[in-house]
């Protein structure tokens, strides 16, 4: 007999009978049954190392060598660099886009979400944007109402000579908060009077930075910038795409089940019926070389789709409330459009309120009496009451500001890809459809699907949303599964239903796995021996120990 | 590999990875075995002997 195996079994057997058959009763049979065990046990703690040994040995020979990173963090600086420069060129949007203004306006306005602490630094960012454009605010900028430069001027004194005034700046916040309510709202009216005073200013700067993140990154222009950034994608998604080392680690720790990759799996024999053509022999490498290319950019559109879904509701919205909105025609002479009619009356409610507080000041000046205190304090509220207005007017200018951006693209062939770009390129305007869609009632989620959301609406690689048109009935499903029953796959549009998207991008990758790990230099059984060997050695030394 | 009686040996590279795996298990169950079939001798003087 040469085989080890057959000769365990039989040894085994032969031994568990000799114990079977061993007398027990005395003291001295037990004595020597004892014995017997402990000769037994010897023999076969000698077999279990020695098999350790070599299962190790062989284990580790299956491993592996690391392939190289290569070059991904430079690939990955590239793709953040154009990204860059893609979000500095973008034509969709302005300065205050660029500058990050509308994001800190979302923060600002959403104020009662965050704690007194982040106001002050949404305060000092709002600052620094300024300051990076070579402006300098000093108290006397934020007279939007006295309460607002009262303020102000303790942020600012606090903040200028560096001091760790929270407390200071809390106190003069809530002697002020009990009197205007409000002082929130109005620092942030200030800070939009301000941003739109320094336009000039603002835009001479991010040509500055334009001009100097396209010579950077070899970029002449936003076009080229997207072409570019795809191909710098693509090359970024190649470096890193799943390997065997990755299906292995993932199969290792549980993530994956290798049994489901062998060759007598239920998982892979369904998965290979429903995709693989019949006509295509699995064991034909070429062959299958060619239907996961195909599979691949199955998965692609899967991925793709699913990402739509996830949004869908926001793209909905959008659809019923721009769906009978006709591009606006050319302007008569004389005319000016509804944004320019509510900033005319924000510039003139503005004035009023200058004028007001011009007179309060005045007021504050002159010779205390009981009078004076008693139309100063009028005064206030008149200011209060005024800002009041703005703040309603401001919102007014906020829904026509974004309702203008659309109408510069709105057509009947509008696609998805461009409403994912009209949100992407403003942050204020997406944050709020998000928090209203999602009902989102903190910063953090509002934060994590903002993100979601750009990466999916920036993604060069997206094919689908550039072909479909946002006002018409669009069966996607139908689409994608119409392409690839051109290939073979006999998918349909219900496979791409909510309830089975998952399963069939499963599928799809089980066999895009097994097909990277058989054509590698190591095998389904090889890596199912390697997990097979860990999981034994690490439960006999659990039980050892 | 050498046998009980070191008579014979194996050659353990001419087993499949599925029966390596299999052989392994065998001799741990065994030793979980032979563990549990070990008879705790009573310290008072058996009568009957």
């Amino acid at each position: 007999m040469n085989n080890f195996l057959e000769f365990i079994l039989k040894d085994i057997d032969t031994k568990t009978s000799v114990l079977e058959n061993l007398p027990t009763k005395t003291k001295t049979n037990q004595k020597k049954y004892n014995d017997k065990i402990q000769e037994y046990t010897k023999k076969y703690t000698e077999y279990e190392a020695n098999l350790k040994k070599y299962l190790l040995a062989k284990s580790h020979s299956f491993e592996l060598k690391e392939e190289e990173q290569g070059n991904l963090d430079a690939l990955k600086n590239r793709v953040s660099s154009l990204e860059h420069v893609k979000f500095l060129l973008n034509p969709a949007n302005t300065y205050y886009e660029k500058m990050g203004f509308d994001e800190l306006m979302y923060q600002i306005s959403n104020y009662e979400t965050f704690n007194f602490n982040s106001l002050n630094e949404i305060i000092n960012a709002f600052l620094d944007k300024f300051m990076e454009a070579g402006i300098s605010l000093t108290g006397e900028d934020f007279s939007y109402t006295c309460y607002v430069e009262e303020y102000m001027t303790a942020f600012l004194e606090v903040r200028n000579q560096k001091l760790e005034g929270h407390e200071r700046l809390a106190s003069v916040f809530e002697k002020i908060y009990w009197v205007n309510p409000d002082i929130i709202a109005h620092i942030e009216l200030n800070f939009r009077k301000l941003i739109r005073e320094n336009a000039k200013r603002f835009n001479a700067y991010i040509e500055a930075l334009q001009e100097k993140a396209k010579q950077e990154a070899g970029v002449q222009n936003y076009l080229d910038c997207l072409n570019k950034l795809k191909d710098a994608t693509i090359d970024e998604q190649n470096a890193l795409q799943e390997n065997v080392d990755d299906i292995i680690d993932a199969c290792e720790s549980g993530e994956m089940d290798i049994n489901s990759f062998m060759q007598d799996s239920k998982a892979r024999t369904s998965a290979y019926e429903f995709l693989v053509p019949e006509t295509v022999d699995k064991n034909d490498v070429g062959a299958m070389q060619k239907v996961c290319t195909v599979l691949q950019r199955l998965y692609e559109n899967v991925i793709e789709y699913k990402e739509y879904m996830r949004f869908e509701s926001l793209l909905q919205k959008f659809k019923t409330t721009y769906k009978d909105t006709k591009k606006p025609t050319e302007l008569k002479k004389g005319e000016i459009s509804s944004l320019h009619a509510v900033l005319n009356k924000i510039t003139e409610n503005e004035q009023a309120l200058e004028k007001l507080n011009r007179k309060i000041k005045g007021n504050r000046n002159s010779i205390f009496d009981f009078k004076h205190e008693r139309d100063l304090k009028e005064l206030k509220s008149q200011s209060v009451i005024k800002a009041q207005e703005l703040s309603e007017l401001y919102k007014q200018y906020d829904e026509e500001y974004f309702k203008d951006k659309v109408m510069d693209i709105i057509s009947p062939t509008m696609t998805v890809a461009d409403v994912l770009h009209l949100y992407y390129s403003f942050d204020y305007f997406k944050k709020n459809a998000l928090q209203k869609i999602f009902n989102l009632n903190n910063y953090e989620d509002v934060k994590s699907y903002s993100k979601e959301f750009a990466e999916f609406a920036n993604n060069p690689m997206n094919v689908i949303m550039e072909g479909v048109p946002i006002f018409s009935e669009t069966n996607i499903p139908k689409i994608i599964a119409n392409k690839y029953r051109l290939n073979g796959i006999k998918i349909d549009e219900m496979d791409l239903s909510i309830d089975n998207i998952e399963n069939l991008s499963s599928r799809i990758l089980l066999i895009l796995r097994i097909h990277k790990v058989e054509t590698s230099k190591t095998s389904v059984e090889k890596i199912w021996f390697r997990i097979e060997v860990k999981k034994l050695i690490t439960d006999r030394e659990g039980k050892e120990s | 590999m050498k046998s009980k009686d070191k008579t014979v040996e194996f050659d353990l590279s001419l087993l499949s990875l599925e029966d390596l795996i299999t052989v392994y298990k065998k001799v741990l169950e065994f030793l979980e075995y032979l563990k549990s079939k070990e008879i705790v001798i009573a310290e008072k003087e058996n009568k009957n002997e």
